[in-house]
């Protein structure tokens, strides 16, 4: 069986205040309609460091910053789609 | 020997028509000892609340300044005036004294009603001595508590509910012992649930117009619920191990409330925070999880959250709303300890002074001064120390 990609979500005070809680629902439809459900390990986490940049998410080594709910669709598809895909292939 | 909290409730009636109550009721906690005086001033009104409130005060600040509780005594009966034509002081009063060290406890009866004493829920006949002070007659009864005990203070106006009313001689000593011991079958978690019973019956016996003020303290030794709660990184990062040591071997339930705070701790737990996503709403962040702690929450959003849901319910945990949220949990957590103990890092995180961060989440040590205010208020025993 296949080893999960964690993508980590900050939730901490500066993500939360950010609209997190906007982004997370999202995100989840966009894993279910591009099929990650098994590759894809969503996780959530306090602090991932750089709360100027929020919101955080984390996949691997790589910080993805700057999402908010304004941009998460856009930024799936161009960013984390793509990272994603590259770290389910290295496994 | 279990650690007992005493959980004092005190309440009052002021006889119908009268504007103050002429009983007055002070509480005071020390490191060392609690105190409790109920002193009943004569007649009713004006000149009764100002007696009565002079001998409560007088009592209290003696005792705090650990003066004996003999020499109070003789102080507060050398000073208070008496009734020329009655011939009896202006005031009485009733002070129990409890040491923290080994829970005894001392009562002094001074013209009052005797306190009464219960034992796994059945009245204990207290043994009582005798001591004139200042040719006065002092009953003076001691003992040990024990978890469970509770321990009665009351003015003549509770003993006299109905006289004339709804019954010759009015409710009487052992009636009233009779019914604390009917409320002590369900075995109460709070002394108010018993002294709430207690006075609403004395209002029924009056028929909803007290002929006299009445008031009564309620004193239930109960094993001791104690709660920590760090917050806020440190300022000193070398010496954030042994608070963390620290922390994490303290005594009874243990809180983070912090998301990098957290993290410090797991990390040097040799872990990982463990979130529950699915825990989080618009309003408050989620809830984490680590071994040893019962229960981790993020900071100033989860805690202005929990200030809040504390004014809007009063204080009563009953109150608080039903869903499991991280504040709700922590507003659970805080009503439930009787003594709280805050670890406030100082450590600030620069974000937070960025502007779009909104102003009331901005500043720990407020949040924490206006939270210890409040829960000083309802009787917990809380300390707070910054690093």
């Amino acid at each position: 069986m296949k080893k999960k990609v964690e993508l980590c979500v900050c939730m901490g005070s500066a993500c939360h205040q950010k609209g997190v809680s906007a982004v997370l629902p999202v995100l989840e439809r966009l894993i279910d309609e591009h099929e990650l459900q098994d590759q894809v390990e969503l996780k959530g986490a306090f602090c991932l460091g750089p709360c100027v940049d929020g919101i955080v998410m984390q996949l691997g080594d790589q910080q993805i910053l700057r999402i908010g709910p304004e941009n998460i669709e856009s930024r799936f598809v161009e960013e984390i789609l793509p990272a994603i895909r590259s770290q389910v292939d290295a496994f | 020997m279990t650690e007992l909290f005493v959980d004092i409730s005190d309440l009052a009636v002021k006889k119908y028509g009268e504007s103050l109550c002429g009983d007055q009721i002070k509480t005071a906690r020390t490191e060392d000892k609690t105190i409790i005086v109920l002193s009943d001033g004569l007649g009713s009104g004006v000149k009764a609340s100002i007696l009565a409130t002079l001998t409560t005060e007088i009592i209290i600040r003696m005792l705090k300044a650990d003066v004996g509780l003999a020499d109070v005594v003789e102080t507060v009966i050398g000073t208070l005036p008496v009734c020329k034509r009655r011939k009896i002081a202006y005031s009485t009063f009733a002070v129990m004294e409890i040491l923290h060290r080994d829970y005894t406890y001392k009562i002094v009866n001074f013209d009052s009603p005797p306190a009464m004493f219960f034992r796994q829920g059945r009245l204990i006949p207290a043994e009582r001595r005798t001591t004139r002070i200042r040719e006065r007659d002092i009953s003076v009864s001691e003992g040990q508590l024990e978890q469970g005990d509770f321990v009665c203070l009351l003015s003549d106006g509770v003993l006299h509910a109905g006289l004339g009313v709804k019954m010759n001689f009015g409710w009487g000593w052992d009636n009233v012992a009779e019914h604390v011991e009917l409320c002590l079958k369900d075995e109460p978690k709070c002394a108010w649930e018993v002294t709430h019973n207690v006075l609403a019956e004395t209002h029924a016996l009056y028929a909803g117009r007290p002929g006299d003020d009445a008031s009564i303290v309620g004193v239930l030794a109960r094993k001791q619920n104690r709660l920590t709660i760090l917050t806020g990184p440190p300022l000193d990062r070398a010496g954030e191990g042994a608070i963390v040591e620290r922390f994490l071997e303290s005594k009874g339930r243990r809180i983070i409330c912090g998301g990098t705070t957290g993290n410090i701790v797991a990390e040097h737990m040799g872990e990982e925070v463990q979130v529950d996503i699915r825990s989080m709403t618009p309003d408050v962040p989620p809830i984490g999880q680590l071994s040893g702690v019962d229960l981790l929450t993020e900071g100033i959003i989860t805690m202005s959250k929990m200030l809040e849901l504390l004014q809007e319910c009063d204080c009563d945990a009953a109150a608080l709303p039903s869903e499991r949220d991280a504040a709700i949990l922590l507003a659970h957590e805080i009503l439930t300890a009787d003594t709280i103990h805050f670890i406030v890092g100082q450590s600030i995180n620069e974000y937070y002074q960025n502007p779009e961060f909104s102003k009331h989440i901005s500043i720990r040590k407020n949040l924490i001064r206006e939270l210890v205010f409040l829960l000083n208020q309802q009787g917990k025993h809380v300390t707070v120390e910054y690093c």
